[in-house]
């Protein structure tokens, strides 16, 4: 084991690979910063450079400048709303709120250490528990898939606040949208109105930047906002306060997204969503949550970096991606001869420890350069908002387009923006819509694959222990609130009759 | 008038994130609009949904199920924000976007609109920057350092887009 981990740290250990992490690292951080770039997006644009490099190195830029790319999303998420990645869209509104309370350092601040420490949480279990979790992971069929799918999507819906039927009806906007484009197991158009534009379905990331970007530019620019200046001196002042306080939230968003992120066909980007949505069932101030308050922040940046590790587990053992940017790095391992599966551990297990390694460095550097990300970040703030408001129409002009390099692109863009622009005035949640829209064919294709599997009987979901657990918590979530609902209104009606009784009987005291 | 707390608040409280109003200070006519919105939609989806096939026979199974089911919640979501809405109509007034602030507001994607349609004619970097430019100038920015900034912006965006990272930017017959 030693030798092994001393022949892993001698790979990682040369210049070319140490190098290759700071530039990957830099890239990352640009990109992930920018509105409307996506960590996959800055990912797939280092694989031509993987060509030219050795396989240690080539695999330590997919990793870096993920990892990088993943923590400088919360920057415009925070600073401008404008989610970096999906699995930040979960906190935009809260970050962005603090920051609108003049918080944004700390904001960032908070998301940056919590990702730190989440992320070296992730470290330690894919380290120590990578082949045993990989094991646990492959056992769920399509069956615990859909109940955590709807799970997380159940969470979205109950925790962005507001009205509840609202709530649902921007995760349904979502679902539908995401069943635009040909149907995942029988290839059927659907909703495609005959446009081949809509055959491929709607990508999500111009939905991301129309539902986020566009519709604050509409919001900006009617309120006449001017943009006020935001000077972010110390990112983590007072960070540590917060962390102390809520170190429970840490430790409990670093073990779910570990959990999360190690079920293949998951991805991280759920548990932010589910995270962030514990964390406000469990605080002790759910009201606070939305209006700038730290803690959903706390266990959603840990939750996100966690998974970031994890996601790696499924990854590098069984060669089973978690989302599209280990399946990008899966791609890499292929192509360099890697071949990740149980061989990787078994054959040459000095080039897994090698790449948790990479995670490790990766990890460290988060804290020095993301505090130079933040830092340069604040400085959009003393822009006027009448030249970032010119800036961010172009980025997400250019990012939609670039996306597929396709115009229609831009117009789905358009129209999302559009349709959160009117959520807005209706008070209508959109985040939901994102998330629907991102889970909503992994929802279809495990719940047809059940179905086909228990020949049409729904109580096939209930069946297998992990999936019944799941069914039967993914039904109290809804079911709780409901009631409680149902017992505020009994309640009211009970007090107004009550009230009517005691008038009748006493006319004179009224 | 002052307007009563919403009857479709059955959660918790409105998050005070950037959406404007908060529920209960929604127009009920607009909360009206989208239970209508809703409602049809809803129709429209479970009516549609029939014309696909199921895989199993005599099962719902197949590429119509998940839209039967947006059909058949949004039908219902569509009567329950209907009849909040309309408890709440003779108490709240319309309250829509002022309509100078509602111009301001589809300047946006009026722009960007624009911009697509004067992609084919100067190409869509230079039709971008040009809405981006209409923009800062809507929101107050000076002439010469809008145009300044236009000018950095669109240098700075081909350059990352274009040159480093190889975005294939589409070109115009002029440009």
């Amino acid at each position: 084991m030693l030798d092994t981990l001393a022949q892993a740290m001698a790979l990682v250990g040369t210049p070319t690979t140490l190098l290759a992490i700071l530039l990957s690292c830099a890239f990352g951080l640009f990109v992930g910063a920018i509105p409307g770039l996506s960590a996959t997006m800055a990912t797939a644009l280092l694989v031509p450079f993987t060509f030219y490099l050795d396989p240690i190195p080539a695999i330590a830029t997919v990793i870096a400048c993920t990892t990088m790319a993943i923590t400088a999303g919360d920057i415009p998420a925070a600073l401008l709303r404008i989610p970096g990645t999906p699995s930040s869209a979960a906190y935009t509104d809260e970050a962005h709120a603090m920051t609108r309370k003049g918080g944004g350092g700390q904001a960032l601040g908070t998301l940056l250490v919590s990702a730190f420490l989440g992320g070296l949480f992730g470290f330690a279990v894919l380290a120590i528990a990578a082949p045993a979790l990989a094991t646990a992971a492959l056992r769920f069929s399509s069956f615990e898939y859909f109940w955590l799918a709807v799970l997380g999507l159940s969470c979205c819906a109950l925790v962005t606040g507001g009205s509840l039927a609202k709530s649902t009806f921007a995760l349904f906007v979502g679902l539908l949208a995401s069943c635009v484009g040909m149907d995942p197991l029988t290839g059927a158009a659907r909703l495609t109105f005959g446009s081949t534009n809509l055959m491929g379905g709607l990508s999500f990331v111009p939905a991301m930047i129309g539902l986020f970007a566009i519709s604050e530019l509409m919001n900006g620019t009617q309120t006449g906002a001017t943009g006020g200046v935001t000077r972010i001196r110390n990112p983590f002042a007072g960070v540590g306060t917060i962390l102390r306080r809520y170190r429970v939230n840490l430790l409990r968003g670093a073990g779910l997204g570990t959990l999360i992120g190690a079920l293949p066909g998951a991805g991280g980007d759920l548990g932010a969503w589910i995270s962030y949505a514990n964390a406000r069932r469990a605080s002790k101030t759910p009201e606070k949550f939305g209006t700038g308050h730290p803690e959903g922040l706390v266990e959603a940046g840990a939750t996100n970096n966690a998974a970031l590790c994890s996601a790696w587990i499924p990854a590098t053992v069984f060669g089973v991606p978690g989302d599209a940017v280990t399946a990008i790095a899966v791609g890499v391992l292929f192509m360099k001869g890697l071949n990740p599966g149980p061989q990787l551990l078994t054959e040459n297990p000095q080039n897994f420890y090698a790449v948790i390694l990479i995670f490790l460095i990766a990890n460290l550097l988060i804290l020095p350069l993301g505090y130079l990300a933040i830092r340069a970040a604040g400085l959009i703030f003393s822009v006027p908002r009448a030249y970032l408001n010119g800036g961010i129409l172009l980025f997400c002009a250019i990012g939609a387009f670039s996306v597929n390099n396709s115009l229609f692109d831009v117009g789905v863009m358009i129209g999302f923006g559009i349709m959160a622009w009117i959520f807005s005035r209706a008070a209508i949640p959109v985040a939901p819509v994102i998330l629907g829209l991102v889970m909503g064919p992994l929802v279809e294709r495990n719940f047809l694959t059940s179905m086909i599997a228990s020949r049409g009987d729904f109580l096939g979901f209930f069946e297998r222990p992990v999936s019944a657990t799941l069914g039967v918590v993914t039904l109290l979530v809804w079911l709780i609130p409901l009631a409680r609902i149902a017992w505020r209104k009994i309640s009211a009606t009970r007090s107004l009759r009550h009230a009517e009784a005691h008038a009748s009987r006493h006319p004179e005291t009224h | 008038m002052t307007s009563r707390p919403s009857t479709t608040d059955d959660s918790a409280p409105a998050s005070a994130g950037a959406s404007p109003p908060g529920p209960s200070q929604t127009s009920p006519l607009l909360d009206l609009v989208i239970a209508g919105v809703s409602l049809a939609m809803g129709v429209a989806l479970v009516i549609h949904a029939q014309d696909y096939r199921a895989m199993i026979p005599r099962t719902v199974i197949g590429p119509g199920l998940l839209l039967t089911i947006c059909g058949v919640v949004f039908t219902g979501l569509g009567v329950t924000m209907g009849l909040g809405a309309v408890r709440r109509l003779p108490v709240g007034a319309p309250r829509g976007a002022a309509p100078q602030s509602l111009r301001f507001a589809l300047l946006v994607p009026a722009l960007l609109v624009a911009a697509l349609a004067a992609t084919p004619a100067i190409g869509f970097l230079p039709a971008a920057a040009l809405s981006a430019f209409v923009l800062m100038k809507a929101c107050g920015a000076r002439w010469l350092p809008a145009l300044g900034a236009t000018l950095v912006l669109g240098a700075a965006v081909h350059l990352a887009f274009a040159e480093v990272m190889r975005v294939p930017l589409p070109a115009g017959s002029l440009f």
